[in-house]
């Protein structure tokens, strides 16, 4: 291989001439993803609840966004999280050595979240829920995962480092089944080398501060937001998402924080893919039963 | 094809250099994107594999170079910087659980010829530390050190990677 070879490889590679006016567009000040004058109350509440004396454990996102017509990525929004810049020695040297290692060897599996809360050496949060559910498969967007493979091995641990070697990010994911429908609950853990580093996600960038994620939603999709506070006083925002397309399915996602951590349960999917729920009562009341079962220290 | 030893000696070789970049003076976006346009959206592509992943990054990148970048002393200053954010940017893309764990060229691309898309599949099929050294050794002519500063890296960390990337590349080639 020369770097002829490589160039000429490299002209496989040429852009949407549509791309330059999208990037043209965005660029502008003042034409970033939309925001939707997004429901002040909402966000005004939280903020409320969140001054009444609620631990910053149960604090929930603050902030939403609303992006569509993604090419080939279609609608979604992100939401953004407070979340808490833990020292790095507050999780073990096994996960630092694992996010340091080289691909494929950087990430792990485990058969229960708390065997893999005992390998990180923190204990991120209980859910006997989760814990009695099925074990499920593990994939990106609910309707793009294969329900036909399940197995024991469903908690899968991902963290990151920097160029420095510096740990910044613990991230896990758990699938599982619950009443015959998927459920994922995703954590992310941020250390202090984290801190003023601005990471990209799906559309989303953070500031820096607050760590954004990207939730994508089949086109056409329909979305209403709540706020759920669990008996034991955890406060997640929910959005229900409905969509024709892609055989028809329904999804409901709760973002929410515990003990400085960023969560994500992600409940249902679409229905051309088995193990999924298009009813959204159904994946709205699961995903309740789920947040319920969520312990606060 | 070329044997191994063009491998080698490439790297020994001092690179021309393609000439390029802006004026000190900050440019607006149309200038911008013909000017880096096409350089971001390729280093994307190696990273990511996908074009509306690399469209992504691509039109991030830019938002950031006009909103967000530092005053540049060159134009070669600018280059290297808007190379770096793209860099960071396909890594977070591939930092979560949302990007398959092994990236992969999606299909449908268009090609002069088979040998060069195979060459484009093994060049995205890479391990993502080897791709930025390869891509901006090859395609930008970048030096071992100044790939060191573009990605902060050492130059052993460089040559290494230079060294395990063409390795993985020739034995793709070679089938």
């Amino acid at each position: 291989m020369t770097g002829q070879d490589y160039r000429k490889a490299m002209e496989c590679f040429t852009p949407a001439p549509s791309l330059r006016e999208r990037a043209a567009a965005a660029a502008e000040p003042g034409k970033r993803p939309r925001v939707r004058p997004w429901r002040t109350w909402l966000v005004a509440a939280v903020v409320c609840m969140a001054l009444v004396g609620m631990a910053v454990a149960a604090k929930s996102p603050e902030l939403l966004l609303f992006w569509e017509n993604k090419p080939d990525i279609g609608d979604g929004y992100s939401v953004q999280y407070t979340v808490e810049f833990l020292p790095a020695d507050t999780f073990s040297p096994e996960v630092a050595a694992l996010a340091a290692a080289e691909e494929p060897n950087n990430h792990k599996y485990f058969d229960t979240w708390d065997e893999m809360e005992q390998f990180i050496g923190l204990d991120l949060a209980d859910n006997p829920v989760l814990d009695e559910a099925e074990p499920g498969s593990l994939g990106t967007q609910p309707w793009d995962m294969d329900h036909t493979e399940q197995g024991t091995t469903h908690i899968l641990l991902l963290p990151v480092c920097e160029d420095d070697g510096e740990l910044s990010i613990v991230q896990c994911m758990g699938s599982y089944v619950l009443d015959g429908v998927w459920v994922r609950m995703m954590e992310f853990a941020y250390t202090e080398r984290a801190k003023g580093t601005i990471y990209y996600h799906m559309g989303s960038v953070g500031d820096g501060e607050r760590p954004m994620f990207g939730m994508v939603c089949p086109e056409g999709s329909e979305t209403s937001e709540e706020t759920y506070t669990t008996p034991s006083g955890l406060t997640a925002l929910i959005v229900k998402t409905v969509w024709q397309s892609k055989g028809g399915g329904s999804m409901c996602d709760a973002h929410f924080q515990i003990g400085g951590a960023a969560f994500s349960v992600t409940v249902g999917g679409g229905s051309s893919y088995g193990l999924v729920s298009a009813d959204p009562d159904q994946t709205m009341g699961i995903l309740k039963r789920v947040l319920d079962g969520f312990a606060l220290n | 094809m070329a044997s191994t030893t063009h491998i080698a000696a490439l790297a020994e070789q001092p690179q021309e250099r393609p000439m390029g970049g802006a004026p000190h003076a900050a440019l607006g976006f149309e200038a911008a994107y013909d000017a880096y346009g096409l350089m971001v959206y390729r280093l994307a592509m190696v990273y990511l594999g996908s074009r509306a992943d690399a469209e992504d990054v691509t039109q991030e990148a830019f938002i950031r170079l006009l909103g967000r970048a530092p005053a540049f002393t060159s134009g070669e200053h600018e280059k290297r910087w808007l190379l770096r954010v793209t860099v960071n940017l396909c890594r977070d893309q591939l930092k979560g659980f949302w990007h398959k764990r092994a990236v992969e060229l999606e299909p449908g691309l268009p090609a002069q010829d088979p040998e060069s898309l195979g060459l484009a599949e093994a060049i995205v099929a890479l391990p993502e530390q080897y791709k930025g050294p390869i891509h901006l050794h090859y395609c930008e002519g970048y030096s071992v050190a100044e790939i060191g500063e573009i990605l902060h890296l050492g130059q052993s960390a460089v040559k290494m990677r230079l060294m395990r990337g063409r390795e993985l590349l020739r034995k793709e080639m070679e089938g």
